[in-house]
């Protein structure tokens, strides 16, 4: 075989493996119509490639050999393992590969599961654990787990077990396929809770309990799955119910202390069971002993959750019964001294805040009523402010609400109401006070609770005699917060307002004038106008330095912002901002401080993009338990890093576990902010990459077309950032041979790169070219011509142009092979093909087009 | 230098040095290393097999793994250097079978019947060390087209290596390496049965 002819052969081979297999015989056939004999050897080594043993017994590869280069363990199908044939992989972990298998005697004929180690993970601490796995299989005898039968000893002197074969679907499918209400879906629930409660009682803990591990037989019966990595608790340690510490497998489904790498007790298993239960009752309409039976099994503290499986039991019978539960709701007192721990500083504010403004607002006053005594009037309202305060507080007690516990949502709003009802005739202090209760809850990320106090503070301070400063205040904060919410444009005027209230009061700069400067370079960096946001940054980050110090918090901070803000290409200068931001805010503010956190987070983000996957991979295993800790995992900062962290595991090749937190991120996001928000957006264009990479190409099409609708929906119908999962959809379908819809789809994505970046962006060029090739490929040479001709004339003018230009003009070449204009095509071509310098893909591609133009022009000579 | 084969104390930082070496483009630090390892291989390799059973087998990916853990000590290298000593162990693996392959070979010419098979990267040696020759050599066609291949199927077949671990030796996404597998596996069909052809 000549080179050429093998390089060819080689791509249509990479081309086709590219596809999902069941597309693979069309695309073989497609090439049978243009080349039948290349078709037929595609054909056989598409054979060659696939999994079981596909060469006859007797040939030059058969056997052993020849089956020890088909996929792992494939061989073993039809073969006898003890007393079974093995019949189908039905599934495979980190450590074993599951089959179906049947034992056939006589009449008898039985379905089991067989668990075989996989090779090369036979360490003896694996082989121990399996060991292990078989022990508490062996005692555990309760309905609702998979039985052991069996064990043994397989090829390559890996062990086996042998169980019971579970038909059935993963619980949440089978809930909701079911359309199960919801004492249904709670007494489901409770047959794993009994499972596990048996478990227990044999000092066993699962620590793996997910929806994947819980299958429901068609007949109802749920059943628990996988003790592979359960541990036996040691009942000579000191409580009877402590372990030592491994890993999670699942992310997504970990407890906190298995994040943390703390001990693991009964209590992680309640955890786990938690957000089962909680995935399980995600759309029914919960009460408070249900939301009250959820949180203390979430409770991020394990000695605060149910001791065990039992106890949880025992609380959902009760619920099922109509009784009284024995989880009581959260003591407020608490909560609430969480609540101070996580928002010292806003509870800080809001004090200084009160004492300060008695001050300002008595000069306002004064003004207003001069007949009034100055300093009995500074009295009166500092007096008032902090009796409102202790009452706002004291309103709270468990004393004075009867056992009810309030939350900080239902303090902030009492705190409204009394502001909003006793102090009509102040509103400068009224519009404090919403400003400091808005931010409160910005903090708490309740946007649609706090959004409307900041717009009445806003309207209050608008009205004359206008306070500059004051205003200037409660413009930042709810410019803060529709930046949040998204409404860039909206964030961007308040901001803009903000900055020049407070640069009019301080021509010099002040920490103020920073604090207005970072949140609207925020906005522009957002907007994609990176030189302002730049030229902002560096002026927040010169004027704190000078005000705050330049080790300051304040700092850290906007060097985090601009590090984040950074974009390709820029990735070397963004870490070592980021790196400064995080060392700045681990040393002035702990290393367990929310933005420690998350300036952990941005660094990972950054270590991702520099293609250092596995340390982005430690520091969000770090941040995380942290992040959800502080901050709940409804916490868009939470999701954001959480949605992070699946990209990264996507990224690393751990597509399923990636699938699973995106649809736990999906779920919350949608939770929250309803499902046309665009946050959902990189959601979905997320899942449509990890279902691609797994060849689910139906699902990675649904998902890039949702992407794609929910952009449009929540930025208007033809906003550049929609080109991303478009992109993917094209690409998408081109791979999937659905050329004309590819090529429809590419055209959107030009159209919306030109529309939003100028006709001349850079990032025309990727979906010009691929355009040029299908419209080569389709016939039409012309088209092609004008397509390339375009991207030559961005390409070239961009740094690297030359090499850039070299796979267009390789495609020119053809292209006017095509359009029959040989002279020019053989000048482009031999140039590109004698040319070292050029990458060998274009090479490869000008051979090609010589080969055919040699082929044209003998055909040609041929005809005449 | 023989440092590493008496198990010095320093042998972590050594290997890590001549790793850093080749990955600055010291091609000569490649060629230091592998006789290196090619002998510790050959020596585990060797240990495990004269255990005397009749059905010995030789799992080698335990071998780089173990390998893997006595080079580079309880701290590990990094992922970079990880990656290229797991590149360079399977290059080594592939001399060590072959070399037992043809050693097996001329003891059956010599009137010995001593065969060997390769089960999921365990070696017995109960079967036909011509098959694991014809792989070889078949290799050697292959590398001409593209050492890609070469290096996927040293990582796959011969160091039983994961896929995640071959697309670290290899400094490709997990993607190519599943990819570059496959093609390996189609074409390396291709050239043995031709090799039988008449």
């Amino acid at each position: 075989m000549s080179d050429d002819t093998w390089r060819v052969l080689d791509d249509l081979l990479a081309a086709a493996l590219e596809l999902p297999p069941a597309d693979r015989a069309a695309f073989v056939e497609h090439e049978r119509a243009a080349n039948p004999e290349r078709a037929a050897r595609l054909e056989r080594l598409l054979a060659n490639a696939a999994t079981g043993d596909s060469l006859s017994p007797g040939g030059a590869f058969a056997g052993a050999l020849g089956r020890s280069l088909d996929a792992e363990d494939a061989h073993l199908t039809g073969r006898i393992l003890g007393r079974y044939r093995v019949e189908e992989e039905i599934g495979r972990g980190g450590m074993a590969v599951v089959f179906r298998a049947t034992r056939a005697e006589g009449d008898f004929r039985q379905t089991v599961a067989i668990k075989l180690l996989k090779r090369g993970v036979d360490t003896d601490e694996v082989v121990r654990r399996f060991e292990r796995e078989r022990q508490i299989l062996a005692q555990a005898d309760h309905p609702n787990l998979a039985r052991l039968y069996d064990a043994g000893v397989g090829p390559g002197g890996r062990p086996y077990l042998v169980l019971e074969h579970v038909d059935g679907r993963p619980i949440d499918r089978f809930a909701d396929e079911e359309r199960l209400d919801l004492p249904a879906r709670l007494r489901l629930f409770r047959q794993v809770v009994g499972a596990v409660a048996a478990a227990h009682r044999n000092l066993v803990v699962h620590r793996d309990i997910k929806p994947s591990n819980v299958l429901v037989t068609a007949d109802g019966h749920a059943k628990l799955l996988d003790f592979g990595i359960a541990k036996l608790l040691d009942p000579t340690a000191e409580d009877g119910k402590t372990a030592t510490r491994l890993r999670p497998m699942t992310p997504a489904f970990a407890s906190p202390e298995q994040l943390a790498g703390e001990a693991i007790t009964t209590a992680t298993d309640v955890y786990q069971l938690g957000l089962l239960l909680r995935l399980l009752l995600r759309d029914q309409r919960l009460d408070r002993d249900l939301e009250t039976l959820l949180a203390t099994a979430l409770r991020p503290e394990p000695e605060r959750r149910y001791g065990g499986a039992a106890e949880l039991g025992a609380d959902v019978d009760r619920y099922l019964a109509g009784r009284p539960l024995a989880a009581r709701p959260d003591r407020f007192s608490y909560r609430l001294s969480k609540f101070l721990a996580r928002h010292r500083a806003a509870v800080v504010v809001f004090l200084v805040a009160l004492s300060g403004i008695a001050g300002t607002v008595t000069v306002a006053t004064l003004r207003l009523r001069a007949e009034r005594d100055r300093a009995t009037a500074a009295a009166t309202r500092a007096t008032r402010s902090a009796e409102m305060l202790r009452g706002l507080f004291s309103a709270a007690a468990p004393a004075a609400t009867r056992g009810q516990d309030m939350t900080a949502r239902a303090l902030l709003e009492r705190g409204a109401r009394q502001v909003l009802a006793e102090l009509p005739e102040e509103p400068e202090l009224a519009a404090e006070l919403l400003t400091e209760i808005g931010t409160i809850y910005g903090e708490l990320a309740l946007y649609e609770e706090g959004q409307p106090h900041l717009e009445r503070a806003v309207e209050l301070r608008r009205r004359p005699p206008v306070d500059g400063p004051g205003l200037a205040r409660s413009l930042h904060a709810l410019g803060r917060m529709v930046f949040a919410r998204g409404d860039f444009a909206r964030a961007r005027r308040l901001h803009e307002e903000a900055l020049a209230l407070r640069r009019s009061a301080a021509p010099s700069g002040d920490a103020k004038v920073a604090a207005s400067a970072d949140a609207l370079a925020q906005v522009l960096a957002v907007q994609n106008e990176l030189e302002p946001a730049r030229r902002l940054f560096a002026e927040a980050l010169a004027l704190y330095e000078a005000s705050e110090g330049p080790e300051s918090a304040e700092v850290g901070r906007v060097a985090g912002h601009l590090g984040a803000h950074l974009r390709r290409g820029e990735e070397e200068e963004a870490r070592r901002w980021l790196e400064r931001s995080a060392r700045v805010l681990a040393a002035s503010l702990g290393p367990d401080h929310p933005d420690t956190a998350e300036a952990e987070v941005a660094l990972a983000e950054n270590l991702e993009r520099l293609g250092e996957l596995d340390a982005a991979g430690q520091r969000y295993v770090h941040a995380l338990p942290l992040l959800e800790r502080i901050y709940g995992v409804e916490h868009p900062r939470y999701l954001d890093a959480l949605f992070a962290f699946a990209v990264l595991e996507d990224e690393r090749g751990h597509h399923g576990e990636a699938l699973e937190i995106l649809a736990r991120v999906k779920d919350l996001r949608t939770r929250r902010l309803g499902g046309d928000h665009v946050a959902l957006a990189e959601v979905w264009n997320a899942i449509g990459v990890a279902e691609r990479s797994r060849e689910n190409i139906v699902a990675a099409e649904a998902a890039f077309r949702q992407a794609a609708a929910v952009h449009d929906r929540a930025l208007g119908a033809d906003h550049v950032d929609a080109a991303v999962p478009l992109g993917n959809l094209a690409k998408l379908l081109e791979q999937s041979r659905r050329t004309g819809e590819a090529m429809v789809v590419y055209r959107q994505v030009v159209g919306r790169f030109e529309r939003g970046l100028g006709r001349d962006h850079p990032a025309l060029t990727v979906p010009l070219s691929r355009l040029a090739e299908l419209e080569l490929g389709a016939g039409r040479p012309a088209v092609a011509e004008e397509l390339l001709r375009r991207v030559l004339g961005i390409a070239t003018r961009l740094p690297g142009g030359e090499h850039a230009v070299a796979l267009p003009r390789a495609t020119l070449g053809q292209t006017l092979v095509a359009l029959g204009r040989f002279v020019e095509a053989e000048a482009l071509l031999e140039q590109l093909a004698t040319d070292a310098s050029v990458h060998e893909e274009a090479r490869r591609r000008a051979r090609e087009g010589l080969a055919e133009l040699a082929r044209r022009r003998g055909g040609g000579q041929g005809g005449s | 230098m023989t440092s590493l084969s008496r198990e010095t104390a320093d042998a972590p930082g050594e290997i890590t040095r001549l790793l850093d070496a080749h990955r600055q483009g010291d091609a000569g630090a490649f060629g230091e290393l592998l006789p290196l390892v090619y002998d510790d291989l050959r020596r585990l390799a060797r240990r495990q097999l004269g255990r005397g059973r009749p059905d010995a087998v030789l799992d080698t990916t335990g071998l780089v793994h173990e390998l893997y853990l006595k080079l580079a000590g309880p701290r590990g290298f990094d992922s970079v250097n990880r990656g290229h000593f797991f590149h360079l162990a399977a290059r080594a693996m592939r001399q060590v079978v072959i070399g037992y392959a043809r050693k097996r070979s001329s003891a059956k010419r010599g009137g010995g019947r001593v065969e060997t098979t390769l089960d999921d990267g365990h070696l017995a040696i109960a079967e036909d060390a011509e098959r694991l020759l014809a792989v070889d050599a078949a290799l050697a066609r292959l590398g001409e087209r593209d050492p890609r291949l070469v290096q996927v199927v040293e990582c796959r077949f011969f160091a039983g290596l994961s896929e995640s671990e071959t697309a670290e030796a290899l400094g490709t996404s997990l993607r190519t390496a599943q990819r570059d597998w496959n093609r390996a596996r189609a074409w390396l069909r291709e050239e043995l049965a031709g090799a039988s052809a008449p």
